[in-house]
């Protein structure tokens, strides 16, 4: 099902939260909405879920405008940030709530609901935790279950708040390739929140840049990364240098430079400050004649350049843009 | 908390630990275990077939019942009350809402005597709908209505006070998700709402109970203390003590007091539920 | 997290609504008639009843005592706060559940307990007589019983304060070299002060009203132990509802300018 934001606005207090968002995501797409907190990313997936009201402007749905339907018949599944497990009910039965809620006539039997909550959980892999509380379970199986439970009622549309936020980061990364798989399978649209750029990259077909209330820039992750819309696309996207040339700056990032252990015309020389190995990649922090702020410089481990390099030696770099 | 090794090695010197435990102990016993010994010795002085008598006697029973009646109406009232002003308060966000609360707890500061006085001017003989009362026969001070009333008003914000800080610190996110999995407004309340906060709704009610017995202030200004007809059984008590019957006084005293520790057990065991529903709340 | 209203939880007005009715009806109105029953008094008249000598005196003692029993609780609740936190030891439990036995407990029956002990004659008052100390039937009297029914107000409400006070906060002075005795004054206190005012304040007016457990063991002489809620009584049973209103008005009156002030004073201290 495709999602149409249409110039919605929503203020709160004398706060903008959004201002004039307009926003389409096509049927079956993974869309990250990137910001820093207080972007007003969350506010919009709440407006889209139906747990906020805009002040003005409308949703669509496959072009229908949902803006005044009920939440409950929007058919939208939502996993919170917290998860928002039912404390007082076992995995089983915050799986099974969404069906157990329908009306007489379209409810399943117990039977056929035992049955789907089970596949729910073989998909997310937990079946063997069906009668444990969510206080016995860790982080990321939280999550899970709050995803089968979202999953059970068969949305068309699935919305998640920082997914990944409140798990610690080797358990986010595994998480993050089992929701792009699983979005893989099923083919879901789905939108979810994030203030983290290399989530947002790895995980999603397009990103929605956001900051202060407005939308900055919409892209597929290579097209924001490589041709940022503004200086804020391009801080918040990765590390970046400011190098003074002149009465210019230029920057760059720090794999775009080229070194050289010799003088090489048009490189600049450097002292170098640190060598930090970050696995794959080695960066080197280097100080500049003429700036306080370093210039920072990752180049792979096995770089000619980094061959018997020491702290305090004299290292020529370039930005490869320039 | 904190492991018994850290408890011992904190705040060095033992002998001012010590001295401060022994000093807790004694006023302890003093101040709250001797009170309810008196209690028991008095009612026992002359027996326990004299203290069931005095306790099965005819009055005493009536004033039970009495009691039992301004339990049973003042604490189904206030539950109600205390769940929809938690609710609005908790769930919601509107102007004045700091006021509200601290209205809500308005009771607690009033004195008892003065929460009957307000009920004896609106209904008494002489107070605003005296007149138009008696007119159409119908009495409500020195009758069980007064009583019922005054109960009401002491006893108005217990439940409402120990649900608002519990359902603010839950907040809304169970309740949210329950409506996106398509729950109405009811199932919502029923099925994660009321579960969540049972234990709270529990320990709420137990004060009211406890404080619906007991009143004695407010429900005096309005009794008239008519024998076997409006006297609660704290008011029992008292004209019992003030015709120096004092063993069938202590005797009825203790059936209260056994009440009262009864009570005591139950918010006991409530307060260590929401504790546990609490910690496991939090990660 | 946020907890902004949010348009999928229902019931905002009804709850609302049946809130402010509720209120209204059991506790607004009555005490807004209590105040215009008064307007009927002119000041000269309402000025006359309240500063009658028997009148003062009954405030005087009435507040009076309640203070000092208020004080006397923010010492013994302290004690049993600071016990309970801190230290494990026999009986700590069930100190902890009986805490709130005043609570619990009728008044009627706290007043009659008080005064079998003692009672000139009574258990504890005995001994008292022998050293020539009356406590039953004076001042004493009265500030042991409202000291006894307000106990749990200091406890409960320091109790949360001091577990939560992080214990690296007394490591980090003990480290820069603070006795325990300082980092009592300078660390624990001003961090309890807020919650104790608090307790200190619900002592108060609690202890300002309270009646039952007291007419037992007051004696109730007229200008020498009579407390205000019983003089209000003593009225209405002379079918003075005029005059009871006056003492009812001027005390609520009294209570709450008392209960702003220990308000602000909070606030002060609160922000250091």
């Amino acid at each position: 099902m495709s999602i149409e934001v249409r110039q919605v606005h929503k203020q709160f207090g004398n706060f903008t939260a959004l201002n004039n968002i307009n926003l389409d995501i096509k049927a079956g797409e993974l869309v990250a909405l990137l910001g820093p907190s207080g972007c007003g990313k969350t506010t919009l997936l709440r407006i889209i879920a139906g747990l906020e009201t805009p002040d003005t402007g409308s949703i669509l749905f496959n072009g229908d405008d949902v803006s005044r339907r009920d939440v409950r018949k929007r058919n939208v599944g939502f996993v919170f940030q917290h998860y928002a497990l039912f404390r007082h009910m076992t995995v089983f039965d915050n799986v099974a709530f969404g069906l157990r809620m329908k009306s007489r006539r379209e409810r399943p039997s117990e039977a056929v609901i035992a049955e789907k909550v089970q596949e729910l959980l073989r998909m997310v892999q937990l079946d063997w935790l069906s009668d444990r509380y969510p206080e016995q379970l860790s982080g990321g199986q939280r999550q899970r279950i709050a995803l089968a439970r979202a999953l059970a009622v068969e949305p068309q549309i699935l919305l998640l708040d920082e997914p990944f936020g409140a798990l610690d980061a080797k358990v986010r990364k595994e998480l993050r390739r089992w929701l792009a798989n699983l979005h893989e399978d099923i083919n879901l649209t789905s939108v979810f929140v994030t203030h983290d750029q290399e989530e947002a990259m790895e995980v999603a077909d397009r990103i929605v840049v956001m900051n202060k209330g407005v939308i900055e820039q919409i892209g597929t992750p290579a097209e924001v990364y490589e041709n940022p819309a503004s200086d804020f696309v391009y801080h918040f996207l990765g590390d970046s240098n400011r190098l003074k040339v002149a009465d210019q700056d230029i920057q760059f990032r720090p794999h775009e430079v080229l070194l050289s252990q010799v003088a090489v015309t048009d490189h600049q020389p450097g002292i170098v400050r640190d060598i930090r190995p970050l696995g794959a990649i080695t960066r080197v922090t280097l100080k500049v004649e003429g700036q306080d702020e370093p210039i920072e410089a990752e180049v792979p481990r096995d770089d000619v350049n980094l061959q018997g390099l020491t702290r305090g030696a004299t290292l020529f770099f370039k930005p490869k843009a320039s | 908390m904190s492991t018994t090794s850290h408890q011992n090695s904190r705040n060095a010197p033992s002998w001012a630990r010590l001295a401060l435990i022994i000093a807790a102990w004694a006023t302890f016993i003093v101040f709250l275990v001797l009170p309810l010994a008196i209690v028991l010795i008095e009612a026992l002085k002359m027996g326990v077939a004299h203290f069931f008598e005095s306790m099965l006697e005819a009055d005493a029973i009536s004033a039970l019942k009495l009691t039992l009646l301004a339990v049973a109406i003042s604490v189904p009232l206030n539950l109600v009350f205390g769940v929809a002003a938690a609710w609005c308060v908790s769930k919601h966000d509107f102007y004045g809402k700091s006021v509200l609360i601290t209205l809500i707890d308005l009771p607690f500061s009033v004195s008892p005597i003065i929460a009957g006085l307000v009920y004896v001017l609106l209904f008494g003989a002489q107070g605003f709908f005296g007149e138009w009362l008696i007119e159409h026969d119908i009495q409500i001070i020195f009758a069980v209505p007064g009583i019922v009333l005054a109960t009401l008003f002491v006893t108005v914000p217990f439940v409402a006070r120990e649900l608002i800080p519990l359902m603010q610190q839950q907040g809304t996110q169970e309740e949210e998700a329950a409506r996106l999995l398509g729950a109405s407004g009811w199932q919502m309340f029923w099925h994660v709402t009321v579960p969540n906060i049972k234990w709270g709704l529990m320990y709420g009610v137990v004060l009211c109970t406890a404080r619906a017995m007991g009143e004695f202030g407010a429900v005096s200004v309005v009794s008239g203390h008519i024998r076997g007809f409006t006297n609660t059984l704290p008011l029992h008590v008292e004209i019992l003590y003030n015709e120096y019957n004092h063993v069938a006084a202590f005797s009825v005293a203790s059936l209260l007091l056994i009440l009262a520790l009864i009570m005591l057990l139950l918010k006991q065991w409530s307060e260590s539920r929401i504790n546990r529903q609490l910690n496991n709340g939090d990660e | 997290m946020s907890r902004r209203s949010s348009p999928v939880i229902p019931g905002f007005g009804l709850t609302l609504g049946y809130t402010l009715v509720y209120l209204s009806l059991l506790v607004f109105l009555p005490l807004a008639g209590m105040f215009i029953y008064a307007a009927q008094l002119s000041w000269s008249e309402f000025y006359a009843i309240v500063s009658a000598p028997r009148v003062v005196a009954a405030l005087k003692l009435s507040f009076g005592t309640a203070f000092i029993a208020a004080l006397l609780n923010g010492v013994i609740g302290t004690l049993f706060a600071w016990v309970l936190v801190r230290y494990r030891f026999p009986g700590r439990k069930v100190i902890d559940a009986m805490i709130d036995l005043p609570f619990a407990l009728p008044t009627a029956v706290a007043g009659i307990a008080l005064t079998a002990l003692y009672a000139p004659n009574g258990f504890v008052g005995r001994f008292a007589a022998d050293l020539g100390i009356t406590i039953a039937y004076t001042p004493f009297g009265i500030t042991l019983a409202l000291t006894f029914v307000t106990l749990p107000f200091v406890v409960r409400t320091i109790q949360p304060v001091l577990a939560d006070i992080p214990r690296e906060l007394e490591e980090a002075a003990t480290c820069l070299g603070a006795r325990p005795l300082q980092v009592f004054w300078n660390i624990l206190l001003p961090a309890l002060l807020p919650a104790w005012l608090t307790g200190f304040a619900l002592a108060f007016a609690r202890g300002v009203g309270e009646y039952g457990s007291v007419i037992f063991i007051a004696g109730n002489m007229p200008g020498k132990t009579e407390i205000l809620p019983l003089l209000i009584m003593v009225k209405l049973d002379q079918y003075d509802y005029v005059g009871a209103t006056a003492i009812g008005v001027m005390m609520l009156v009294v209570s709450f300018v008392l209960l702003l002030l220990i308000n602000l004073l909070q606030r002060y201290v609160a922000k250091g």
